[in-house]
């Protein structure tokens, strides 16, 4: 039976893989990168990363396609002083979608329009309805059957204490990022003004664990395993984009969130026992009580883009993002009260979106109590070229990064008693060179200057890729 | 010889329903039963480039193309004149024909798979367009002045 079974299995594969198109590939990448800091050498670190990727690809007559690609990493870490040396091998599902028309199924990148809020893997459905003058998209996916290494969403503390645990094959409970709902509804107006798009965007996470998190009422001591917090939240976002005048171009957009978590609220007393009395006296541990508490928050961005294709395919963007902050620099991934031994739960008002985002190749704060300016430059200066010099790009990026108020950042190496908001400036610079359809490098270098409000040095950084695709 | 078939294209894109009423001769015929094929064949493929490279002349046949072009490495040797050609094998003859730069890849794999992903990469196929996907004689047309416009930016 089971070989009558297996011959079916193989008919119908044939037979499809014969009706239809399939396709397949891959590529192997070497990454390197090398952190140093200029005066303490010994805390900067080499990391050295092999990723082979595999593609399949199913097209069913042009009208529908499968897609699936998978990857598999081994990232090598190695301090330059003696310490802890760290391999770590990963594997990832990045796409299985099935997509027709406008319409997506499975697991894929999914991401808002301004692509910082929500710009992660999840696995469920997205779709596009275009009508006259507005474009509807909407998705709705969940979060627990992506790879830890694969999610970029870590909100609250329960999700950094699950970043912690390393993935362990043997126990699949280790393997997968928590698991969250995420609803996303965009609507784009693309004729409301003359070469403009105005975007309203509504976005919703919610945390469905159900062990191992606190409920309103729940006692709380600091040393139980697993006391963490859901963080449930909502966005409303609104976007303007298009062109100002000729080559110039200007992206506006913001979103604020409301939510609500848990705080744990009232004095913690440790169990203490006297034995210098007799008979020894023991005064009993005093829990905390988890209390709702709520979220409210923002995050706006504005930018401003020369596009000059003509002229070395040169683009030039001036841009500012800042992120909502919190007077006690508190953020509900750390779970403490406004008042540590008060018993009103916090308002929490630091930014955090549904999933992580970057910026500069050292200092990469999240957007919490933080401004980031940046001017980049983009060209291909050898554009004109016949040869393979045409495919060169190189990318030159400055930042400038300021904290709005005097409270805490998303980042290490703060110095708590400076009162000085500028954090520090970064210079990167990316080149990309992809001379032919199977092969490519890049290098990316870049240095970052502290301020005096950061107790870190001087650090720079260089990175070298080589992609080989097959 | 590219404006003649840029003339050609859009002569041909414009006229071509009008054409089936009336009988054309030589090129022209040819020409006309390229636009009406919704999955072009390999003398006809053959022809089409033959003509745009010059290595074949006037009034020489699909099937004589067709056996010319296999003595050139375009395509298999014994493929029928009638056989239908996919996107990745009009890929092979393009690059063939036209000799375009190559990557490791092709030059390792010289075959049909390596050959679309080529013109992929010069923005002169769609990256979205399925492999083994049909190839309609209109479609084969456009590609192949995707192909001389590239190759004129060259040089």
């Amino acid at each position: 039976m089971k070989r009558v079974i297996f011959l079916l299995a193989f008919l119908t594969i044939f037979l499809v893989q014969q009706a239809f198109s399939f396709d397949w590939g891959g590529s192997v990448e070497d990454k390197s990168i090398g952190n140093f800091t200029f005066d303490k050498f010994s805390s900067g670190y080499l990391i050295q990363t092999e990723i082979a990727r595999l593609w399949m690809s199913q097209s069913f007559g042009g009208s529908a396609d499968l897609l699936m690609k998978a990857n598999v990493a081994d990232a090598i870490t190695e301090g330059y002083a003696p310490g802890p040396f760290s391999n770590t091998p990963t594997v990832d599902l990045d796409d299985l979608a099935f997509s027709s028309g406008g319409l997506v199924l499975g697991r894929t990148i999914y991401s808002d329009f301004g692509g910082v809020l929500l710009n992660t893997t999840l696995d469920g459905i997205q779709g596009t309805i275009s009508m006259q003058g507005l474009d509807l998209t909407l998705l709705a996916g969940y979060s627990g059957f992506v790879f830890k290494s694969g999610s970029t969403m870590v909100i609250s503390q329960a999700d950094l204490t699950d970043r912690t645990v390393a993935e362990d094959f043997s126990k699949p409970s280790t393997l997968f990022a928590p698991p969250r709902a995420v609803g996303y509804l965009d609507a784009n107006f693309t004729k409301l003004l003359p070469d403009q798009e105005v975007q309203l965007a509504e976005a919703v996470q919610i945390d469905l664990r159900q062990s191992d998190i606190a409920k309103n009422g729940d006692s709380h001591s600091y040393y139980t395993p697993g006391s963490t917090a859901p963080v449930d939240m909502s966005y409303t976002g609104l976007g303007m984009s298009g062109r100002i005048v000729g080559p110039l171009y200007w992206d506006l957009w913001g979103y604020a969130g409301l939510g609500m978590s848990l705080t744990p609220t009232g004095n913690y007393a440790q169990k203490v026992v006297d034995t210098t009395k007799q008979p020894a006296t023991v005064t009993p541990e005093v829990l905390q009580t988890w209390k709702t508490s709520y979220i409210v928050n923002g995050i706006g961005s504005l930018d401003f883009s020369l596009l000059l294709p003509d002229f070395y395919n040169t683009i030039v963007d001036l841009g500012l993002m800042v992120g909502s902050w919190d007077p006690d620099g508190i953020s509900p991934d750390q779970n403490l009260p406004t008042t540590p031994k008060g018993d009103t739960p916090s308002l929490y008002t630091g930014y955090f979106g549904i999933s992580r985002t970057g910026s500069a190749l050292i200092f990469n704060p999240q957007p919490t109590n933080m401004a980031i300016a940046q001017l980049l430059y983009s060209l291909k200066p050898f554009s004109a070229s016949k040869g393979d010099a045409a495919n060169l790009q190189m990318t030159a990026s400055g930042f400038v990064f300021m904290r709005p108020t005097t409270g805490a950042i998303a980042e290490s190496g703060l110095d708590s008693t400076s009162k000085n908001l500028y954090l520090g400036t970064e210079a990167d610079l990316n080149l990309i060179w992809r001379p032919a359809a199977d092969w490519g490098a890049s290098l990316g270098l870049g240095l970052f200057a502290p301020g005096t409000a950061m107790t870190r040095g001087l650090e720079g950084i260089a990175q070298l890729g080589l992609n080989l695709s097959f | 010889m590219r404006r003649f078939w840029c003339a050609v294209l859009g002569t041909f894109l414009c006229l071509a329903p009008s054409w089936g009423q009336s009988a054309g001769t030589g090129d022209d015929v040819v020409i006309d039963g390229i636009l009406k094929q919704k999955n072009i064949s390999w003398g006809n493929a053959s022809w089409l480039v033959g003509r745009a490279v010059e290595t074949i002349g006037e009034g020489l046949s699909p099937s004589d193309a067709a056996a010319k072009a296999a003595a050139a490495g375009w395509g298999p040797a014994g493929l029928s004149p009638e056989a239908r050609l996919n996107l990745k094998s009009y890929s092979l003859m393009l690059v063939k024909a036209f000799s375009l730069p190559t990557g490791l890849m092709y030059k390792l794999f010289p075959g049909p798979r390596y050959a679309f992903r080529e013109l992929v990469f010069r923005r002169i196929l769609p990256p979205t367009l399925p492999p083994d996907g049909t190839l309609s004689g209109e479609a084969a047309m456009r590609y192949l002045q995707a192909v001389q416009d590239w190759k004129d930016g060259q040089r």
